[in-house]
C-alpha cells in the first residue's frame, strides 16, 4: 500500500514493500500456469524475469531508458486504443487482426490526441497518479525492455532481463511527475494480461494491449467496465482510504471513457489543426472517412440545404385552449 | 454595493439580470469562465478544437484553456457531464430547441393523463400561470419556428408514416409532431440558400445560414451585430440586452459584468432569527486574488452540479437533505438510423424537428458533425456490440443489441455522415433522491471541495425506464418509415446535457430547496435562477425556454418583494434582443 507524506507525495514505492504479486512475479504464475512454453510456442520471446532482480547498482542505467521506456508504453497502449475504435492498415491494426483499407486512428494521430485529452481533462494531484501508476504495475511486469530501447552501453540491464516495470518503479521511486495516460495505459495493460497472459510478448512492443485481437480487446474493457474484481483489489492495495472506496467507479468511469474517446478522436482535426491560424493544414483524415464537406479544410459559413417551411407554417401561437387565438 | 448579485451567466442568470437591469436595479453578473467577445475570431468551429473536454474553448475551465487543466468533478460512474463555462454557459452550445413544458408536471394539469407524469414532484403553479411568461421570453429571444432542411425532411417522412398528428400550437397537449420552436432566427435573404461564402455576410444574409455548428457556437451571419446572431444563446440575447439596458429600457440602467470571477461563498448573516444572504465572496481566475460583494439579493446561477457545490462549501443549511439530491437528466438516450439516401446530417441547425409524446417524453431529429458523431456511437453503457452487453444490450426495434459500435462496423456506418440522421431521446424521467450531488472527497481545487456527481442510472424508477424503452421504440419505428436500412440504439450512459432540479421548487418542504418563487426555503434573499430551480424534468421537454421563463417570474418577485416595485410581465410589451436601440448598443461598444 502507498502511503502519503507530509507533503502530499506519495510515498517512494520500495521493491522490497511491493504487493505479493509483484514480489512473485508474472514470470512466476506463468511458468506454474505452464503458459510460458505456450507463448514461445506462439513465437513471443520468453517474458524477461521478474522485475525484482534489477541490481540496485544498475539503477543510473535503468534512469537512462525512464523516458523513452514511458513514452513507448504510453505511445504503443494508445495506438492499439487507437485501432479498437477504428482500424486502419498499419501494424496496431495488423496486431489486432482486424485492419481496413481505409486510414484509421493511427493516420489520424489519435494516439497523441487520447494521451493529451486523458492527461489534461482527468488531472488528478501527483500523488494518486502516482498510487494508479503503482497498481498497475503488474500490467508490463513480464514486458522486456525493448532493445531498440537499449543501446549497446545498456546492455547490462539486458543481461539482468530488466523489465518496463523495473523502469517504472524507478520513476516512482523518484517521484517523476507521471502522466495519467501512462496510469490508464498500465490499467489496460494489467486488465490485457488477465485476458491473455501471452499477450507480454508479441509484435507490439511496448504494450501487451495492443497484441490483442480486436474480440480480446473488448474482453479487456469488458473487465474494466464491469470493475472486475481482480483490478479493484489492485486499486484498493494501493489507493489510501478513503478514496479506494472509489475504485469500482474510477474503472468504469475510466472504462467509458477511453472506449468514447478512442471512436471520437479519430474523426476528429486534431492531427492537422495549427493552433496559431485555428484552421487545419489539409484535410482531416476522419474528414474523409465520412465524406465530410468534400475538399473542404475550413468549416463552412452556410450551406444551400433550405427547403422551406413545413407546410408553409412558419409561425405558431399559444393553443386556444390556455387561451391563444 | 450592487442591489442584486447573480453568480453565472449561463441559460437563466442573464435573464434575471437583463429584467432587473431592465427596471433600473443595480445588478452585477459573476460568471467562472471567459467572456467571448469576439466569436468571428476567437471560435474556429473544428469539433476538437471546440469541444475537446480538455482544453476545447468551450470546456468548463479557466480561460487559458491550454495552459491550465479543466475543473475536474468526479464521477463515480461512467459519465459526460458536459458542464460550459463562459459568457452563455451551455447556451454556448445549446441547440436552441424552445419547446414549453408538458402541461402535466404542473399542479393545474386536470386532463385525463395526469396520473402520467412525475405527480409527486409537480411545479408549485399552474402551467397557464408560467404562460404569459413563456410569451414573454418567446417574443425576447425571440423563439421561432425552425426552417427545415432534407434531415428534418426525412424525419418528417418518418412522423407521417407513423401516423402522427401535427402541433400547430405552442402546447403540448398531446402525442404529436412538429418543427422545433426554436430559438434561432429564421433564414433570410441569402442564408440557406447559398455555398457561397461571399454572400453570406450580413446583411445580405440573415438568421440561420445552415453551416450545421450548433454545438460549437453561433456566429453566423458573419459581420452581423452580436445580438442579430443566428442562435439566441443567451451571449447573443440577454448578455446583450442587460449590458445595454440604459438604451433600451425607460428606466433601465445597465448591468455590470465580470468574467473570470469563480463564486466561492454565499455572505450570510442573522437578521431575527433568519438566515440572510448578504453577498458573495470571488476568486479572480486569472490572478488568484479574493474579493467580497454585498448585496440586497443574491442569485444563484452556476447551474445544477455548481450551485449544490457552492452551497455546501458556503455551509448553508440543507435540513432536508435535498440540496444536490432529484438531478434530472432526461435519461437521454440517441438512436442512429443509417440510411441509403443524401439526409443532410452535418448541415443545418442541429435539431429542427421533434414529436412529443406526453407522459413518456420526446425524442427530437439531431444532426452533427463527425466527430461527435463518432462519439456519440462509442457512448453506451451496454458494452461493445458483438462483444459484451454490460449486462444490458436491450434489443428492439432497432438492429442487433445496443451497444457501443467500433471498429469497422463504425467505419461502415460513418462512411458518409450526411447519409445519417439521429435521434435523441429525451425521458420524462422522475426525480430521484439518490440522483445527486455530493461534495467529492477527491483533493478541493482552487475553489474549495469539488462536486461528485452521482447517477444511479441502473437503478432509475420503473417509469422513467418505460418510458425511455418506449421511445425509443418510437424513435426506431419513425427511422424504419423513413427509410433506413440500419437501426443502431447507443443505451446511452448518463450523458447529462439537458439538466434539471438539483435544487428543486416543489409543493412540499420535505423533498423541496426553494418556495414557489425560487427563492431559498432557509436562507431568505437568496434565489436560484437556472435549470436547478425547475421542479421536475418537465415531462421530457428541453429545459432552456422554462427555465428562463421560470427566471422571468423569479426576477419579478425579486423586484416586487424586495424592491418595492411592481410587476411588469402582464402589463408591459416585451422588447426584442433583435430591437434596433439594442443593436445601435452593441454598435457602439456596448460589449467591448
Amino acid at each position: 500500500m502507498v502511503g502519503f507524506r507530509d507533503d502530499g507525495r506519495v510515498t517512494p514505492h520500495h521493491r522490497e514493500t511491493g504487493t505479493p504479486s509483484t514480489l512473485l512475479g508474472r514470470r512466476d504464475l506463468l511458468i506454474r500456469a505452464g503458459l510460458l512454453g505456450a507463448i514461445v510456442a506462439a513465437g513471443g520471446a520468453l517474458p524477461a524475469p521478474a522485475s525484482a532482480e534489477v541490481p540496485e547498482a544498475l539503477e543510473p542505467l535503468l534512469e537512462l531508458v525512464v523516458q523513452p521506456a514511458l513514452n513507448l508504453v504510453t505511445a504503443d497502449t494508445y495506438g492499439g486504443l487507437a485501432v479498437f475504435g477504428v482500424p486502419g492498415s498499419d501494424r496496431f491494426s495488423a496486431a489486432q487482426g482486424l485492419t481496413s483499407d481505409t486510414p484509421g486512428g493511427i493516420e489520424a494521430g489519435s494516439p497523441a490526441l487520447l494521451q493529451h485529452t486523458v492527461d489534461f481533462f482527468v488531472s488528478w494531484p501527483d500523488a494518486y497518479v502516482h498510487a494508479l501508476t503503482a497498481a498497475f504495475t503488474t500490467g508490463v511486469s513480464e514486458v522486456p525492455i525493448p532493445s531498440s530501447l537499449l543501446g549497446g552501453l545498456l546492455a547490462p540491464l539486458e543481461k539482468v532481463g530488466a523489465t518496463l516495470d523495473d523502469v517504472i518503479r524507478l520513476a516512482l521511486r523518484n517521484d517523476r511527475t507521471l502522466p495519467m495516460s501512462l496510469a490508464l495505459a498500465l490499467l489496460m495493460n494489467v486488465a490485457a494480461t488477465q485476458v491473455r497472459p501471452s499477450s507480454v510478448a508479441g509484435p507490439i512492443a511496448g504494450s501487451p494491449f495492443a497484441n490483442l485481437t480486436h474480440q480480446e480487446k473488448a474482453f479487456t474493457f469488458q473487465r474494466i467496465e464491469q470493475a472486475n474484481p481482480a483490478l479493484v483489489e489492485l486499486i484498493d492495495g494501493h489507493l489510501p482510504e478513503p478514496l479506494n472506496e472509489t475504485a469500482s467507479g474510477l474503472l468504469k468511469y475510466a472504462g467509458g471513457l477511453l472506449l468514447t474517446l478512442s471512436t471520437y478522436s479519430a474523426y476528429t482535426e486534431f492531427a492537422v489543426f495549427d493552433r496559431d491560424s485555428g484552421k487545419a493544414v489539409r484535410r482531416p483524415v476522419g474528414w474523409d472517412l465520412s465524406r465530410y464537406m468534400p475538399g473542404r479544410t475550413v468549416p463552412a459559413d452556410g450551406w444551400n440545404e433550405f427547403l422551406g417551411f413545413y407546410q408553409g407554417r412558419r409561425a405558431v401561437t399559444t393553443a386556444p385552449e390556455f387561451g391563444g387565438d | 454595493m450592487p442591489d442584486v448579485i447573480v453568480a453565472g451567466a449561463g441559460g437563466g442568470g442573464p435573464v434575471v439580470a437583463k429584467e432587473l437591469a431592465g427596471r433600473g436595479l443595480d445588478v452585477l453578473v459573476l460568471e467562472a469562465g471567459p467572456f467571448y467577445r469576439d466569436p468571428e475570431n476567437q471560435w474556429s468551429r473544428y469539433e476538437n478544437d471546440c469541444n475537446s473536454p480538455a482544453d476545447g474553448y468551450f470546456r468548463f475551465g479557466p480561460s487559458d484553456r491550454f495552459e491550465r487543466p479543466p475543473w475536474f468533478r468526479e464521477l463515480p460512474q461512467y459519465a459526460f457531464t458536459f458542464q460550459l463555462a463562459g459568457s452563455g454557459g451551455t447556451t454556448q452550445h445549446y441547440f436552441g430547441n424552445s419547446p414549453r413544458a408538458m402541461p402535466g408536471v404542473f399542479t393545474d394539469y386536470t386532463g385525463a393523463d395526469r396520473g402520467a407524469y412525475d405527480v409527486a414532484h409537480l411545479f408549485p403553479f399552474g402551467y397557464r400561470d408560467l404562460i404569459p411568461y413563456y410569451e414573454w421570453v418567446e417574443a425576447t429571444l425571440p423563439v421561432q419556428t425552425a426552417a427545415m432542411g432534407t434531415k428534418e425532411a426525412v424525419f418528417f417522412r418518418g412522423c407521417e408514416r407513423l401516423g402522427l398528428p401535427v402541433n400547430t400550437t405552442k402546447d403540448i397537449q398531446r402525442t404529436s409532431f412538429r418543427p422545433q420552436e426554436n430559438a434561432i432566427l429564421q433564414p433570410g435573404g441569402t442564408a440557406g440558400r447559398t455555398n457561397d461564402k461571399a454572400r453570406l455576410r450580413f446583411p445580405e444574409a440573415t438568421g440561420c445560414t445552415f453551416c450545421g455548428y450548433c454545438f460549437q457556437g453561433c456566429l453566423e451571419p458573419r459581420r452581423a451585430p452580436r445580438n442579430l446572431k443566428a442562435k439566441r444563446q443567451t451571449d447573443n440575447s440577454y448578455l446583450p440586452m442587460m449590458l445595454t439596458a440604459d438604451k433600451w429600457a425607460p428606466s433601465g440602467r445597465r448591468a455590470s459584468f465580470i468574467a473570470d470571477a469563480f463564486v466561492t461563498k454565499v455572505l450570510t448573516e442573522q437578521r431575527g432569527g433568519r438566515t440572510v444572504a448578504r453577498g458573495v465572496r470571488w476568486r479572480d481566475t486569472r490572478t488568484g486574488a479574493e474579493h467580497e460583494e454585498t448585496a440586497a439579493v443574491v442569485v444563484l446561477a452556476g447551474g445544477c452540479t455548481e450551485n449544490p457545490r457552492l452551497w455546501l462549501n458556503s455551509g448553508l443549511p440543507d435540513p432536508n437533505g435535498w440540496v444536490g439530491r432529484g438531478y434530472t437528466d432526461h435519461a437521454i438516450d440517441w438512436v442512429v438510423g443509417v440510411f441509403d439516401e443524401y439526409t443532410g446530417n452535418s448541415k443545418g441547425a442541429a435539431s429542427s424537428a421533434r414529436a412529443d409524446f406526453p407522459g413518456y417524453g420526446a425524442i427530437e431529429q439531431v444532426g452533427l458533425p463527425p466527430a461527435l458523431q463518432a462519439l456519440t456511437m462509442g457512448l453506451s453503457d451496454s458494452g461493445v456490440r458483438g462483444a459484451y452487453d454490460n449486462g444490458r444490450g436491450p434489443t428492439g426495434a432497432w438492429d442487433g443489441k445496443a451497444g457501443r459500435v467500433v471498429g469497422t462496423e463504425l467505419k461502415a456506418a460513418l462512411s458518409d455522415v450526411d447519409r445519417l440522421v439521429n435521434v435523441l431521446v429525451l425521458t420524462d424521467d422522475d426525480v430521484e433522491a439518490d440522483n445527486r450531488v455530493e461534495r467529492s472527497i477527491l483533493p478541493p481545487d482552487e475553489h474549495g471541495p469539488i462536486p461528485k456527481v452521482i447517477f444511479e442510472h441502473r437503478n432509475r424508477s420503473a417509469r422513467t425506464q418505460r418510458n425511455r424503452e418506449f421511445l425509443c421504440g418510437r424513435a426506431a419505428a419513425l427511422l424504419r418509415e423513413a427509410g433506413a436500412r440500419t437501426v443502431l440504439r447507443m443505451d446511452f450512459p448518463p450523458v447529462p446535457l439537458h439538466v434539471h432540479s438539483t435544487m428543486r421548487m416543489g409543493t412540499d418542504p420535505t423533498d423541496s430547496v426553494l418556495g414557489p418563487y425560487a427563492e431559498a426555503r432557509w436562507v431568505d434573499r437568496l434565489f436560484v435562477g437556472d435549470n436547478s430551480a425547475l421542479a421536475n424534468a418537465l415531462g421530457g421537454s428541453n429545459p432552456t425556454l422554462t427555465t428562463q421563463a421560470v427566471a422571468t417570474r423569479t426576477a419579478e418577485d425579486i423586484f416586487t418583494r424586495y424592491f418595492g416595485g411592481a410587476a411588469w410581465v402582464r402589463s408591459e410589451a416585451p422588447v426584442s434582443s433583435l430591437d434596433d436601440r439594442v443593436t445601435q448598443a452593441v454598435l457602439d461598444g456596448a460589449l467591448d
